[in-house]
């Protein structure tokens, strides 16, 4: 781990001089770590590639703030789990996220709440919590079709899904 | 839905041409360049409309109660400072640095509280008293709050808020501590026209933040490339 670290802040150093070769090696490499830790947090979801991107995205937009003289993981992870948490607080419901959770229904009879129960972060939900977040933002259904799966008022799951993205953010946090 | 083929797509596409970029300051030479500027605007400033209380210096020399107030308060003004710069830089642990920053507050509302309740630091009087400290207080700690605001999202604050809530809390203490040494020394005073603009500044602070939040997401902020 210390050589991989120091092998991603010579990139990143690399890359604030303008090195196009060595920042792409440094994101390809930060693309497979980021999928990977998002996979075992929330387990597969249909916008895991999207919050991986975000991740890239905010970590080239913060670039500049990145100190040579200081640890890289502490820096990256920090963008990272703050990314992630907005993306998944932010995302609305789209149609193919809503095709994918009918192609998730007829793939396994169990609930599909279950296939996101492998991620850590969200296993430490209580189950309310998780389940409005999973319907809302992970398979895309509106808060009006998220109340009527889990028969509770409108004003109820919007709650829940706040509670539930604070709570996922201090468990995240509590990781450093 | 987006796949890992648009990632890759993605990485050449901000890999191309990245420009090379100056990283920023580190937070202890930002804060310490912003604090010396914040000092000497809010002492010119104040020199400006009228001048200091007659005997401070003596006070602050000879006084220790009152040399405590003036360290306290000047000290938690540096660590806000600090804190607040440190928190713009993902990765960096800012909780010893704030709790050291409101521990120094708190003593130095303290002092004040103590001072109301039994003996005040310095004798009361009205010697020095000026018309609007209020406004002079809350007025003279809106452009470096502003600066402050620009600086530290030139960075990349993760908790926008609590970034500036730490600058609102150093840009309203500096004229309040050096309104101990401009105005009136009475406890009830400092903590109603002089803690109190300091406190409207945190607020201040936060609010402009969500507004800017809001309204500028999506927006590049200043620095980024």
């Amino acid at each position: 781990m210390e050589e991989e670290q120091q092998r991603w802040s010579q990139w990143m150093m690399a890359a604030q001089r303008g090195d196009e070769a060595a920042y792409e090696r440094l994101l390809r490499e930060l693309a497979v770590v980021i999928r990977a830790f998002v996979l075992s947090r929330f387990g597969a979801f249909s916008a895991l590639e999207d919050t991986v991107q975000e991740c890239l995205i905010a970590i080239h937009n913060g670039r500049h703030t990145y100190d040579g003289a200081r640890p890289i993981r502490p820096w990256l992870f920090a963008i990272v789990r703050n990314r992630i948490v907005d993306v998944l607080r932010q995302r609305r419901a789209y149609t193919t996220a809503i095709d994918d959770y009918e192609g998730v229904l007829r793939a396994t009879p169990s609930d599909p709440i279950d296939i996101i129960n492998q991620g850590q972060i969200l296993a430490k939900l209580d189950r309310p919590y998780r389940q409005a977040f999973a319907l809302t933002k992970l398979f895309g259904l509106s808060v009006a079709e998220s109340a009527t799966r889990l028969g509770v008022s409108e004003s109820v799951i919007k709650v829940r899904v706040f509670r539930a993205v604070r709570m996922m953010r201090r468990h995240l946090q509590a990781e450093t | 839905m987006r796949n890992s083929a648009d990632t890759d797509a993605l990485v050449e596409s901000l890999s191309r041409g990245v420009r090379a970029v100056a990283p920023v300051w580190s937070p202890a030479a930002a804060s310490g360049t912003w604090l010396i500027l914040e000092t000497a605007f809010v002492c010119a400033l104040t020199i400006t409309i009228a001048p200091l209380r007659e005997g401070w210096f003596e006070q602050f020399t000879t006084v220790p109660m009152f040399t405590l107030e003036m360290l306290t308060g000047t000290i938690a003004m540096v660590l806000f400072a600090v804190a607040s710069f440190r928190s713009a830089v993902p990765g960096l642990d800012t909780r010893l640095l704030t709790l050291a920053a409101m521990a120094m507050t708190g003593l130095w509302l303290a002092s004040f509280v103590v001072g109301l309740l039994t003996t005040p630091a310095l004798e009361l009087g009205m010697a020095g008293k000026r018309d609007h400290c209020v406004w002079e207080t809350f007025l003279y700690a809106l452009p470096p709050l502003c600066v402050a605001a620009i600086l530290t999202r030139r960075r990349l604050p993760l908790h926008t808020k609590r970034t500036a809530a730490l600058a609102g809390l150093s840009a309203g203490l500096a004229p309040a501590v050096v309104m101990q040494i401009a105005c009136m020394y009475e406890p009830w005073h400092i903590l109603v026209h002089h803690v109190g603009p300091a406190a409207a500044i945190i607020a201040v602070a936060v609010v402009g933040t969500m507004l800017v939040d809001r309204y500028c997401a999506g927006s590049p902020r200043p620095g980024q490339t």
